[in-house]
């Protein structure tokens, strides 16, 4: 029984990563890992959704009418959502106005209605909601190292505390502005993806 | 006056494109655009659902949603804007739903060529993404028209374009753990930083 | 009753309508007096900020810091002080003031070079100092970015000429490209720059790229963003918007006029 949950926590951070392996929720992402800050709380906000609707899904899953089901899923999937923007809206004000519309865009995020499909309708719940929770970990665990790079690089701070001293404050470091800049997430999740594919050799197997 | 519209059309192709600036779509995006001719069909797929559902969707909100909208009901102090997530999303649903069937019905060719893409659109973070900035944005019918087709097409346009160097990228040789996924990442990378020159083109 | 049979899906659906709906509207009605409550308290801190009164870590003494400044509602046709207007009233209805004739002035085409149409007939105005020496006064400006309208504060030395700093509060810009409008280190460059010269002429500009320091023109200057040039170019034309006659100019000419009491 632990051992089940245990993996079930465990696989989804390298082996079977919604990103790097699934190619899952990139979407809203990206946009949002200029700053740790941000990044944290999309990824709690990630992690909040995809368990609990996992969850409910699962308890609901003998219940859900052939012809309707995706819907079901998705109000299910959107009303969490909903709830968590509202509290983010409510207890970390000025975070809600940086993060604006991608909060809402978690409903769409692939890796929600991808694992309610693959795993919630047809397991029980316990072990959906670990599904959730592990691939919700996996998911972070590539936008923390993101938003890191991001906020390091561009702007010499992380969770806004100096870590490079910038030239402007009379430091050394030249801060890469690029790296505040899209394209700079592409290229960071490209190369995680190729470590990440590189270490799991039985992914390689498969193409 | 077209001036504005033109300007916006333009940011929302170029400027600002909403697959290579703001990482909208890319799920699809990735899976999707190894060939030209399924990112075509997939594009054009976009372009009409997101021409229809964005200016919908203002209706909606201008009408129903925002504050003060309810005051031809008679409840000009309602602000129902948080039930918007979720209506937003099931009336993309529903249009998608009611497009397959309507495609099915009196053009099956382009239905049999769009086969599995249409159902996916509904998950598409571009289409929710395009309703969510019309709303941060406050735009009115006509804008909001031209946003759902500028918006659209721009998405068409990275995939399509994305596609084609894909196919072009089969006779390269690319690292066996980069192959793919990876490498579709650092080419998107780079066609986005190329898109940002329009960034500096005064309208 | 079958769960795919007509009556059960109608069921399920109806079940699911009700829970959600339900979920959703407890959650949004209990928190709205929160978000609401921090909403007014990020626009006050803004004003205080914008000022140069704020220090971060200093939430809790926002309303502290703002029972000493003073709401002047400044007439927008003819630069008149008034008090006793409610400024809360005036921000939660913006919306509402701008489109009704009766308090609204609109604006033609070319005098509209922020794209906000109208404007109020009535703006209001923070008014800060000790004793009867006025030291700042903070003004709201909004306007068109690329994308949406951004909403800030501007705070002009007593003078009436020289910006002492500028916040954006509230956009929908791109976030890292024109949201950068937000970063302190570009609002630090407002900082000492003159919004008109010794006539009274509108100098103040954004320029695209970044200011030659030491000519007498970069008083009047302020870079430009990168990759971010239709935003920069929106708040170039809200500031010189709100500047203009067309809005508070006869008020800020006459600021040393002004009597007020702290």
């Amino acid at each position: 029984m632990k051992n089940k949950y245990l993996d079930l926590l465990y696989t989804p951070l390298f082996k079977n990563n919604p990103i790097a392996v699934q190619v899952l929720g990139v979407c809203s992402a990206l946009a949002v890992t200029t700053k740790m800050k941000t990044t944290v709380v999309m990824c709690l906000a990630v992690i909040f959704v995809l368990s609990f609707s996992n969850l409910f899904i699962s308890i609901f899953r003998r219940y859900m009418p052939g012809n309707i089901r995706i819907i079901v899923e998705m109000i299910i999937i959107a009303s969490l959502v909903i709830v968590a923007d509202q509290v983010i809206k409510a207890y970390m004000f000025d975070i809600s106005k940086e993060l604006s519309v991608f909060v809402g865009l978690i409903i769409t995020n692939c890796i929600i209605m991808g694992r309610a499909e693959a795993v919630a309708i047809h397991n029980p719940p316990a072990f959906s909601f670990f599904d959730g929770l592990g691939n919700g970990f996996g998911y972070s665990l590539i936008l923390l190292v993101v938003g890191f790079v991001r906020e390091l690089l561009g702007t010499g701070k992380v969770f806004g505390i100096t870590m490079l001293k910038t030239v402007s404050e009379g430091g050394w470091y030249t801060t890469n502005g690029l790296f505040l800049l899209s394209p700079s997430a592409f290229f960071i999740i490209g190369i995680i993806v190729w470590y990440v594919r590189s270490m799991e050799p039985s992914i390689l197997e498969n193409r | 006056m077209f001036e504005a519209y033109l300007s916006l059309f333009l940011k929302a192709v170029f400027i600002e494109n909403i697959a290579l600036t703001f990482f909208l779509g890319m799920c699809t995006f990735l899976a999707v655009s190894k060939e030209v001719d399924t990112a075509v069909g997939l594009g054009i797929a976009v372009v009409i659902v997101q021409t229809i559902t964005v200016p919908l969707n203002n209706l909606v909100y201008i009408y129903f949603l925002r504050e003060g909208a309810l005051s031809w009901m008679g409840f000009p102090d309602a602000d129902l804007t948080f039930i918007g997530l979720i209506t937003y999303i099931c009336i993309i649903a529903a249009v998608v739903q009611i497009l397959e069937m309507l495609l099915d019905r009196y053009f099956p060719k382009l239905y049999n060529a769009l086969g599995i893409f249409l159902p996916l659109i509904t998950v598409n973070c571009a289409i929710l993404g395009g309703t969510l900035f019309m709303v941060q944005r406050d735009y009115n019918h006509l804008e909001s028209v031209v946003y759902g087709f500028g918006s659209g097409t721009g998405w068409a346009l990275a995939i399509i374009a994305l596609a084609g160097i894909r196919e072009k990228m089969v006779y390269s040789d690319v690292p066996k753990g980069l192959n793919d996924v990876g490498i579709t990442f650092i080419v998107a990378g780079l066609m986005a930083i190329a898109f940002m020159l329009f960034s500096g083109i005064q309208l | 009753m079958k769960v795919d049979s007509p009556a059960g899906t109608l069921l399920i659906a109806l079940i699911l309508a009700v829970g959600s709906s339900l979920l959703i509207s407890v959650t949004a009605v209990s928190l709205k007096p929160r978000q609401d409550y921090y909403r007014e308290l990020d626009r006050n801190k803004n004003v205080l900020i914008a000022a140069g009164l704020f220090k971060s870590g200093q939430e809790q003494n926002i309303d502290d810091l703002f029972k000493k400044i003073n709401v002047v509602f400044v007439n927008t046709e003819t630069g008149e002080v008034r008090e006793n207007i409610d400024v809360d009233t005036y921000f939660k209805n913006l919306s509402k003031i701008v489109t009704n004739s009766e308090t609204s002035i609109k604006l033609s085409a070319t005098e509209d070079i922020a794209g906000i149409k109208s404007i109020a007939k009535y703006v209001p105005v923070y008014v800060l100092g000790d004793d009867k020496e006025i030291s700042q006064v903070v003004i709201p400006i909004y306007g068109k970015g690329l994308w949406s309208t951004l909403y800030g504060f501007l705070a002009v030395k007593s003078d009436g000429k020289t910006v002492h700093g500028i916040t954006f509060y509230e956009h929908g810009e791109t976030p890292g490209l024109g949201g950068e409008v937000d970063n302190p280190r570009w609002k630090q460059l407002w900082s000492g720059k003159l919004l008109f010269d010794e006539n009274w002429n509108s100098k103040i500009e954004v320029i695209k790229g970044i200011v030659q320091d030491g000519s007498i023109e970069a008083q009047y200057k302020v870079d430009g963003l990168s990759g971010a040039t239709l935003t920069a170019r929106g708040v170039d034309h809200l500031v010189k918007f709100w500047i203009s006659r067309k809005g508070i100019k006869t008020f800020l000419m006459n600021i040393g006029t002004m009597e007020v009491e702290f």
